[in-house]
């Protein structure tokens, strides 16, 4: 399991991240979500031992991940920036891995090299971007870690390539009881990989909880009318957010809604349609409670 | 976390042979330099002709380690610093980009262990680099002259000195490294970092005279100096080749090097000196101490400010601190030196020296920082840095400045002290530096003379407080450019021995470039009771000569022989005034200086016989003789008494040429050896010159004047009478300003040697010499001082049938030559007139604003001679 406790990084008199707290169970992807510069990318490199905490822990099999090569031998970190030597290969970059990981699988790097159709020999730095990613994803896999951290990861990648990357993740988390940790500004790739997500917002932790609980918590409801309907005809409806397009709202309910469904039939209308929200809808909708309009930004 | 507990023993291995491949491309540079330096040259020589050479001329060969170390010491262990620096930044560059920070610092391998593989893996390839190639040339010596401890020892030092070089710089790139967030910084912050022993070794030199004021010239001064070795082994090491090898030509540096490792000669004593190895241990703890540093950095290191310029608190503080120091350096100098004369005189002024120095800290820490940082808020953040180096600049003016610098210049009460003498180097002497003549004016010196009387106790403790308030204030009038050379000040120098009652020994000498107060100092000994009793002790008595034996304050045993003849001995070359040959110079002499061979000098061959009763007449006249009448005196001595009888006499060989500013062989550019003067051969050949040519040999002499009424008796009771000159004054010549020809030649050999003229092209501007011309300048005095170069104008000098010149020819060339216009004066009764307000010794060079006067004669005779500031009005 991974825990962050508290965890708080600076950088001189910025604050990076501040009072993080949540865990990651084994067997389990976490998605972290956030907008550009939210702090994702600084969390995890605290997470990895790269940065040191200024204040708080974070813990993996319950021991402290700062310099600690015990941990970190089970921990890899794909970062967003990847590094190759000038000259590296695939193949001398697994020797290069395979020195300070001792699980190292040389096995699994051909049989992944073989999925992804990546040839060993070739200089890395004449990959394409996606294909260094890939060569990085392979790399960390084929090291066996407990802990796996991954930073945009799939930035770059085509979509049949991310969708091979996320069955391979999915597949290497049930079978080795792995930790895995995804950092994302978007919601659409991690929607159907992450089992709990968390979202960094104004460099705290606003939201974190399973995506089994989002699809409950939130609900939206199109209503149909055979009048023009305003606003002010939903004031004794409580809901999160309502959009009014003539005889047509869509209205967004947050926790249960039944009682104010009941509600919303006593109104009259014509057809009620419920959907399940996705996952960049409920990011927006959190967004949307820092009062951060961008379309005023162009007035 | 930041333990060196480990448990990816693999990853460990793996580390450190991966530091080991990317350590070694310059090790590998290294090794195949110190192959072509040692341990090629050894195994030529031993295989070469040259061997049986050496061993026919200089008998068996203990070890031959080459001549690399000595030849280029300073290029091969700065070599050795720039290969470890390198290497450390090679090893750990991954620190200095973000995306290798990611990696490196989340594998399972600690930053600690990170760290200790790349410095393990660098001494290791470091320690091969220096040990296969002195192990390969340690086995040809062992083959070829056998086995010996001193081989071995030759072998471990040089070892110690490549290797310790080596590491020092590792360590030094290693903490950059630690601290710096890119290459450039690194490479900034190892420079600062290596250079900082050379700055302080630089800044001490720069102030040490000031800073040791009263230790300079003496032992405590030396002993500083080794303490200052301490901090640069690379000196230390250049120092073998340079200072320490200058003294004994005939000693190679080999054999110098094996002295001091040894301690005595090779092989009695096999002892390796401690001075040696001082060093070294030191930068091996040096060492040792930026592992410790960098590996505790290496752990804090914020892998956020990878990639960056400025960002790390510690580089910049260093990189800063240098900056400072360098400006402190490059600019303190010129302003002080503007503002004094001197740069030996920084703490004059403590309130200007702080101005300077606050301005100088402020523009080198804002364009240091602003370089580094490029913003200027982070930059004002730095202040604590800048606070810090203001306080350490204003400590050390303080200190220095204050009472408490210089404790060890603190006399105890006089009720303390048992005994005193003091020597003074007069600044009228100051030209017997360069001629190694003693004239008249040596007599003031004291010449060590020591005293239990409590009076004399009390004058010499005053004399010994007014020197060393003086420091280096150097008065506005005196310039010594136009006689000495340019930069160049009259100072007098007092030697203190002052022997306290518990047997301590306290010795200083102070050097005062402030005439106003050597003036007041050398008139207050003169008329002191000190002096006279010297006098009369040098002149009339056999001087107590019992020993004390105490210890100095710098902690060393000293068997002083207060009253010591050998003291004078060392002054006047030859013990006892009364036992001295003294020889009579008429007037005559004093114009001419026995310059034709065929007239004889007016020199009495034969010493005077009753040198008791002279020396008392001698000293009856100078206990009288009042201080302007003895080093003031413009009016012309009536005769001079010399006193040495042993001179300095070399051989010249074709092709060499002389002159007052040196000599040279014209083929080759390479200083002339004189070899000993005092050789029998030499004293022979003298000795028959000396009766061939009439002139005597004379070194030091006493000028008799009027006033000098008990000489004067004696010298005619005993049938000394001048020998009448016949020589009418021809022309005269001088300039309107304090020039001589000396200091014209010497500008126009200056201007070709700035052209790049060598030998064989300057040697126009020397007199030729040869067998048939062996006087050597010191041959020559009184009048004759400067004039040796023309003492014999009627000839041509022939030496090479190729260059051929009278000295009357090189007068002309010298004067129309020069920038500076000479005023000729031809009307004999004006030029007469001239020549009776000369005199004949160098007022010039005791600051005196005098002319130097060029007479010829109708035979052809040229004197430089010297008309005092008093007796100017006669050319007005």
């Amino acid at each position: 399991m991974i825990e962050f406790n508290g965890v708080t990084k600076k950088f001189d008199d910025y604050v990076a991240v501040e009072n993080i707290t949540f865990n990651v169970e084994p067997s389990s992807i976490y998605g972290l979500i956030g907008y550009n510069g939210a702090g994702k990318t600084t969390l995890l490199k605290t997470a990895a031992g790269i940065y040191r905490a200024d204040e708080g822990d974070i813990l993996m099999g319950g021991q402290y991940v700062f310099d600690n090569d015990d941990i970190r031998k089970d921990m890899f970190y794909i970062p967003d920036d990847l590094y190759f030597p000038i000259n590296a290969t695939p193949k001398s970059m697994a020797k290069f891995y395979s020195d300070y990981y001792p699980n190292f699988s040389f096995k699994t790097f051909e049989n992944l090299l073989g999925v992804f159709g990546l040839d060993r020999k070739k200089r890395i730095r004449g990959f394409s971007k996606g294909m260094q990613r890939q060569t990085e994803i392979i790399l960390g896999l084929s090291a066996h870690p407990k802990y796996l951290l991954l930073d945009e990861t799939f930035d770059g990648l085509d979509p049949q390539k991310k969708e091979i990357t996320k069955k391979l993740f999915v597949e290497y988390i049930a079978e080795n009881e792995a930790s895995l940790i995804i950092s994302s500004h978007n919601l659409s790739e991690l929607s159907n990989l992450c089992d709990h997500v968390g979202l960094i917002n104004g460099k705290r932790l606003t939201m974190n909880c399973s995506v089994y609980d989002i699809s409950q918590n939130y609900s939206k409801v199109r209503v149909i009318f055979n009048r023009e309907i305003s606003e002010s005809d939903f004031s004794r409806i409580k809901y999160k957010s309502i959009d009014i397009d003539g005889k047509i709202a869509m209205i967004i309910f947050e926790g249960d809604s039944e009682s104010e469904k009941a509600k919303l039939n006593a109104l009259g209308p014509i057809a009620i349609d419920e959907y399940q929200l996705t996952m960049e809808e409920v990011f927006l909708n959190e967004m949307e409670d820092k009062k951060y309009d961008i379309t005023k930004i162009f007035e | 976390m930041t333990s060196l507990r480990y448990s990816n023993d693999k990853a460990d291995r793996k580390d450190f042979a991966r530091s080991l491949l990317k350590a070694c491309p310059y090790s590998v540079i290294a090794l195949i330099v110190l192959l072509t330096y040692f341990t090629i040259p050894v195994i030529k020589f031993v295989n070469s002709d040259t061997l049986k050479q050496t061993i026919a001329e200089n008998g068996p060969i203990i070890s031959y380690f080459g001549n690399a170390m000595m030849v280029d010491s300073f290029m091969i262990v700065a070599g050795m610093v720039c290969c470890g620096i390198l290497t450390a930044i090679i090893l750990f560059r991954f620190m200095f980009s973000k995306n290798s920070v990611n990696v490196y610092f989340s594998m399972g391998i600690t930053r600690s262990r990170l760290f200790f593989n790349r410095i393990f893996a660098a001494m290791l390839t470091i320690f091969i680099a220096v040990t296969v190639p002195l192990t390969i040339t340690l086995f040809v010596n062992i083959s070829v002259f056998g086995y010996s401890k001193h081989l071995i020892n030759l072998f471990f030092y040089f070892f110690l000195v490549l290797f310790t070089s080596g590491l020092s710089g590792l360590t030094i790139g290693a903490f950059a490294s630690t601290v710096s967030g890119s290459i450039i910084e690194a490479v900034l912050t190892s420079a600062s970092t290596s250079l900082f022993p050379f700055l302080f070794v630089n800044a001490v030199g720069e102030l040490k005279y000031s800073m040791l004021n009263g230790f300079y010239g003496m032992e405590g001064y030396t002993k500083i100096g080794m303490l200052f070795n301490l901090l640069c082994p690379f000196t230390f090491v250049c120092d073998l080749n340079v200072e320490r090898m200058s003294n004994d030509q005939s000693i190679t540096p080999i054999d110098r090097l094996s002295e001091l490792l040894c301690g005595k000669e090779v092989p009695k004593d096999m002892a390796v000196d401690f001075d040696l190895l001082a060093p070294l241990i030191f930068w091996l703890i040096v060492s040792m101490a930026l592992i410790a540093i960098g590996f505790t950095l290496m752990n804090r290191r914020k892998a956020e400010n990878s990639n960056s310029f400025g960002k790390f608190g510690v580089a910049t503080a260093i990189n800063g601190i240098a900056v400072y120091s360098f400006a402190f350096l490059a600019a303190a100098e010129p302003i002080f030196n503007a503002l004094y004369g001197s740069n030996t005189v920084f703490f004059h002024n403590t309130w200007l020296t702080t101005a300077v120095l606050f301005v100088i800290l402020i523009i080198a820490f804002l364009l240091g920082e602003l370089i580094m940082i490029r913003k200027l808020k982070p930059t004002l953040r730095r202040l604590p840095v800048f606070a810090f180096m203001f306080a350490i600049t204003i400590f050390c003016i303080v200190f220095v400045s204050s009472e408490y610098f210089g404790t060890y210049n603190r006399l105890p009460d006089t009720s303390e002290i048992k005994l005193v003498s003091m020597d003074i180097h007069d600044r009228h002497d100051i030209f017997n530096y360069f001629s190694g003549r003693f004239p008249a004016a040596t007599l003031e010196a004291g010449a060590g003379y020591s005293s239990k009387d409590a009076e004399d106790i009390k004058l010499i403790t005053e004399i010994f407080n007014s020197a060393k308030e003086s420091k280096y204030k150097k008065s506005e009038s005196n310039d010594g450019s136009e006689v000495l050379g340019d930069d160049l000040y009259f100072y007098n120098d007092y030697t203190f021995n002052i022997v306290l009652k518990n047997g301590k020994i306290i010795q200083r000498e102070f050097v005062i470039y402030d005439l106003d107060t050597a003036e007041k100092i050398s008139r207050q000994i003169y008329d002191s009771k000190y002096y006279k009793n010297f006098l009369k002790a040098a002149l009339c008595e056999q001087p107590d000569t019992s020993s004390i034996v105490g210890e100095t304050d710098s902690g060393d045993d000293l068997s002083y022989d207060y009253n010591d003849p050998q003291r004078y001995s060392d002054l006047f070359h030859n013990g006892q005034f009364t036992e001295r040959a003294w020889h009579y110079i008429g007037n005559s002499s004093m114009y001419t200086g026995f310059v034709r061979s065929n007239e004889g000098a007016g020199y009495s061959t034969e010493p005077i016989a009753d040198t008791k009763a002279l020396c008392k007449a001698l000293y009856e006249d100078l206990i009288k003789l009042p201080y302007d009448k003895f080093y003031n005196n413009t009016s012309r001595p009536l005769a001079a008494l010399t006193f040495n009888d042993n001179t300095y006499c070399a051989y010249y060989l074709d092709e060499e040429y002389a002159s007052m500013y040196g000599d040279l062989n014209r083929k080759q550019d390479a200083d002339i050896n004189y070899g000993d003067p005092y050789s029998d051969s030499n004293k022979t050949l003298y000795n028959e010159l000396n009766k061939k040519y009439n002139t005597g040999a004379v070194g030091s002499c006493i000028y008799i004047y009027p006033e000098m009424t008990n000489t004067i008796k004696f010298l005619k009771d005993n049938g000394y009478e001048t020998v009448p000159f016949n020589a009418k004054v021809k022309e005269v010549y001088y300039a309107d300003s304090k020039i001589n020809l000396t200091k014209l030649a010497v500008n126009e050999l200056d201007k070709l040697t700035e052209n790049g003229n060598k030998n064989s092209d300057r040697y126009r501007y020397y007199i030729p010499r040869g067998e048939s011309y062996v006087f050597e300048f010191n041959d020559s005095f009184t009048g004759s001082y400067f004039t040796y170069c023309f003492w014999t104008s009627d000839n041509a000098y022939d030496m090479d049938s190729s260059y051929k010149i009278t000295l009357r020819e090189m007068f002309n060339k010298l004067i129309d030559g020069s920038e500076v216009k000479f005023n000729k004066i031809t009307d004999q009764r004006k030029a007469e007139q001239i020549v009776s307000k000369c005199v004949p010794f160098f007022s010039g060079v005791t600051g005196d604003n005098g002319r130097y006067v060029y007479i010829v004669y109708d035979n052809g005779v040229i004197c430089e001679e010297y008309l005092p500031s008093q007796n100017l009005s006669v050319i007005k």
